[in-house]
C-alpha cells in the first residue's frame, strides 16, 4: 500500500520528466525561428528601404510553415521608405500560447509572445 | 524505501540534465542574438563613407564615425546601456564587450588581400573596404561551478565587393 502510494505520488514527476525536455526544446526552436526570421527581414529591409509587402509575406510563409497561424504573427516597421543613412526598426511578435510547465509552479508570468527586434541603417538609394 | 532512493537519484539526474539543456539552448539564443547584432552593427559602420573622398573616387570609411555608429547599433539591437550592460528587458543576459574593431579601406589597404587574425582565429580574403569586428559576452550559467565555460565570441566582416553582374 505504501509503495503504491509512493508510485502514485511520483507519477506526475515522471510525466514531467518525460515531457519537459521536449516542450522546452520546442519552445526554444520557436523562439529561435522568430529571431532568425526577424534578422532576415531586417537585412532585406536595409536593401529595400522598408519592409515591403513581399518581404512581409515571405516571413509570414516561413513562420506558418513551422506551425504558427497567420493571425498570431504581427510585423511592425516603418511605414515609409527610409533612405540611405536613415534607421529602420523591424519588430516581429508572435503569440506564445504554448504553456511551459515551470510557470505553473511559480508566480511569474509566462512571456505572452515570441519576440524579435532588429535595427539597421538603410542602404536604399532612389 | 529502495524505490524512493532510486527515484530520488533519477530526479536529481533529471534536474541536472534539464538545467544543462536549458543552458545550452540559452547559449544558442544568445549566440544568435550576438551574431545578428554584430552583423547589423558592422553593416551600419561600413555605411559611414566619407563623402568628400567619394567625390574624388575613393571609398574611405570614416573611422571615428564608423566606431560611434557601430556602438550605437549594438546598443539598439541588444538593448544595452552606454557601458554595454543589458537594460531591463534586454534579451542579453550579461555585459557585451567589443574586443576588436578594425576598418580597412583605400587609405590603409590594397585589395584583395588575405586577412589573418590569429587572436580571434579569423582568416579570410578581403575584396574591398571592410569593417571587421569581434564582440563577446559571458556564457549563460544555470549549472554553477561544474564546468568552466568560454565566453560567447562572435566575429563579423562587412565588406564592399565589386558588382560583377
Amino acid at each position: 500500500m505504501k509503495e503504491t502510494l509512493i508510485r502514485a505520488i511520483y507519477m506526475p514527476v515522471l510525466l514531467y520528466m518525460i515531457l519537459q525536455p521536449m516542450l522546452s526544446y520546442l519552445d526554444y526552436l520557436y523562439d529561435l525561428v522568430v529571431k532568425l526570421n526577424t534578422a532576415y527581414l531586417t537585412q532585406k529591409a536595409a536593401v529595400e528601404g522598408m519592409v515591403t509587402p513581399q518581404l512581409e509575406q515571405e516571413v509570414i510563409n516561413n513562420l506558418t510553415a513551422v506551425g504558427f497561424s497567420e493571425d498570431e504573427i504581427h510585423i511592425e516597421s516603418n511605414p515609409t521608405i527610409r533612405y540611405r543613412g536613415e534607421r529602420i526598426d523591424v519588430i516581429v511578435r508572435v503569440e506564445r500560447d504554448r504553456t511551459l510547465f515551470p510557470y505553473i509552479f511559480t508566480n511569474k508570468q509566462q512571456p505572452s509572445y515570441y519576440y524579435g527586434h532588429g535595427s539597421i541603417i538603410s542602404e536604399f538609394l532612389d | 524505501m529502495d524505490f524512493t532512493i532510486k527515484l530520488s537519484f533519477i530526479v536529481l539526474i533529471f534536474l541536472f540534465a534539464w538545467l544543462y539543456q536549458e543552458q545550452n539552448q540559452e547559449w544558442d539564443l544568445q549566440r544568435n542574438l550576438l551574431k545578428d547584432a554584430n552583423n547589423f552593427a558592422a553593416h551600419d559602420a561600413a555605411l559611414q563613407i566619407d563623402d568628400d573622398e567619394k567625390s574624388r573616387g575613393r571609398l574611405i570609411i570614416d573611422d571615428t564615425l564608423a566606431r560611434a555608429v557601430f556602438e550605437d547599433s549594438l546598443q539598439r539591437n541588444l538593448g544595452l546601456d552606454g557601458s554595454f550592460n543589458p537594460r531591463p528587458g534586454s534579451p542579453v543576459l550579461s555585459e557585451v564587450r567589443i574586443l576588436h574593431f578594425e576598418v580597412f579601406d583605400e587609405s590603409n589597404a590594397t585589395f584583395p588581400f588575405f586577412y589573418q587574425n590569429p587572436t580571434y582565429r579569423i582568416a579570410q580574403w578581403i575584396y574591398g573596404p571592410s569593417v571587421i569586428s569581434v564582440i563577446e559576452t559571458d556564457h549563460p550559467r544555470f549549472v554553477y561551478r561544474v564546468f568552466q565555460h568560454l565566453p560567447i565570441r562572435v566575429p563579423a566582416i562587412q565588406e564592399y565587393k565589386e558588382n560583377r553582374l
